[in-house]
């Protein structure tokens, strides 16, 4: 029997606005086994991000739980939960959030920054992972000098600065053009298979489900094991 | 003799004419005279003028001869200046006697007055600066809001990023106290060359007092924390997940 990274149970966020509430998550039951690459579908609006941003410890569940690597997140306080994104957890994000007025370089050793880890071991770390995402010959450049692609290759990097259990990616090809978008998700896969990194995640972009060893499919807050278009096949055949 | 600046004006030298024109006889009465020198005052000589004669020719040109209407006198004893103040008041009733230490008086007065003001002065501008301060830094936040949901999920803790704010809020304090002071300096330099001193006895003029700048410093830094202390405490209450969601 396989180990989990990650399990939710009956998982739910309720967001109070204004005019009523939104169920952005409705009753999710999903597990990620340690060292699988699971790509979730599913339409904007549709919980994909609230669901990833549950599982790394981003936000709380209004019920349900999120146990990952063992702890059940609910349960643990919010300096615990801080060690949790430091140590186990490498976000990409669509919009890459890069520091602006840092380097490529620094922007991934920022993030060791809170670890402790000795300057020196940053600097080399950070230069190690960024030649692995083929900018050795750039990580002096600012983001505004980058590529879209490029900055998406430093927020790889940076992800895998901690040496993370699992890596979170929302929509990490989100704002590349197909061919780029697709030399980023070799890499990640890449990263899963030879570094053993667990692998969630969620986009918009079907040829995603390309690189994955499985597919799960979002709406409205639920997850399905099969698509829209074969669901409506099915519907329309019975 | 002409006053350098006034000879600077007039484009007068060495053997120029000038004429002084009496209006309060009768009839205007004009006399010429020709520059023999020109001569430098400081500029806050108490004697300073435009024009300088012998007193027989002054008295003449005014039609006042015999007469003065200032006479300055040094007393050698500072110890005996009221007796001899009173001697002056007793053999010329009619006169006004003004001591070094009657100037002194006021000149003090007008000072601590002038300090006072720019004591109230300066803690308004300050108490200005600091709602500045503020409202930079929450906006600044308020820009930088998806940077620290971003630094949330990288592992910062929030006293991490309410450390991060409070000291780049409280080097802006410290860098705009020093560009303040370097400006207080600067204009009072201007001010001092705009009203004609000279640049080598401007800089002398001016005192830095150590402990009024540190004050300053002090003031500034200060009002560089406070008014980073709430955008701090906002930021490190964002929930991260929202912060990111912002566009």
């Amino acid at each position: 029997m396989p180990g989990y990274m990650i399990e939710t149970s009956n998982l739910s966020k309720i967001y109070h606005k204004g005019g009523g509430d939104i169920r952005a998550l409705d009753g999710v039951d999903v597990e990620v086994a340690d060292g699988e690459f699971l790509t979730i579908l599913g339409p904007s609006g549709s919980g994909k991000t609230t669901l990833l941003y549950m599982m790394g410890a981003l936000d709380r569940p209004t019920s349900g739980t999120v146990i990952l690597d063992g702890s059940d997140l609910s349960k643990l306080s919010e300096t615990e939960l801080v060690r949790v994104r430091r140590q186990k957890v490498g976000f990409v994000f669509q919009q890459y959030n890069l520091l602006p007025t840092f380097s490529a370089m620094e922007n991934v050793e920022a993030t060791l920054a809170p670890t402790g880890m000795d300057r020196q071991k940053r600097v080399e770390r950070a230069r190690e992972l960024l030649g692995l995402v083929g900018l050795g010959k750039r990580m002096d450049h600012l983001p505004s000098e980058l590529s879209g692609g490029e900055q998406q290759r430093v927020t790889i990097a940076r992800a895998l600065a901690n040496d993370p259990e699992i890596l979170l990616l929302d929509e990490p090809t989100g704002d590349l053009d197909t061919t780029t978008g697709k030399e980023i998700m070799e890499m990640i896969r890449q990263a899963n298979k030879e570094r053993g990194k667990t692998v969630l995640a969620v986009t918009n972009a079907e040829y995603v489900r390309g690189y994955s060893d499985r597919l799960l499919y979002m709406r409205d807050g639920r997850l399905y094991e099969r698509g829209f278009s074969e669901l409506s096949k099915e519907s329309e055949a019975r | 003799m002409v006053d350098r600046d006034y000879a600077l004006k007039y484009n007068l030298t060495v053997g120029s004419k000038v004429t002084y024109m009496n209006m309060q006889t009768a009839y205007t009465v004009k006399t010429n005279y020709t520059v023999v020198g020109i001569v430098e005052v400081g500029a806050m000589s108490l004697i300073r003028s435009t024009i300088y004669v012998n007193l027989p020719d002054a008295q003449e040109a005014t039609k006042a001869p015999g007469q003065v209407n200032i006479a300055l006198l040094r007393v050698n004893d500072p110890d005996k200046l009221q007796a001899v103040s009173g001697n002056l008041t007793r053999l010329w009733p009619t006169s006004t006697v003004i001591t070094a230490l009657d100037i002194a008086a006021v000149t003090t007065g007008v000072i601590t007055m002038s300090e006072q003001t720019a004591w109230n002065i300066s803690l308004a501008l300050a108490a200005v600066a600091l709602l500045i301060g503020l409202k930079s830094q929450l906006s600044a936040v308020v820009e930088r809001t998806r940077e620290i949901g971003y630094l949330k999920a990288i592992g910062r803790s929030n006293s991490d990023v309410m450390g991060q704010i409070m000291t780049e809020s409280l080097l802006q304090g410290l860098i705009g106290g020093l560009v303040g002071c370097a400006v207080g300096y600067a204009g009072a330099l201007y001010v001092l060359l705009t009203i004609g001193g000279e640049l080598d006895r401007a800089l002398q003029f001016i005192t830095v007092d150590p402990l009024l700048l540190g004050i300053a410093l002090a003031i500034a830094v200060v009002s560089g924390v406070l008014a980073g202390i709430y955008p701090a405490w906002r930021s490190a209450r964002m929930n991260p997940a929202e912060a990111l969601r912002v566009l």
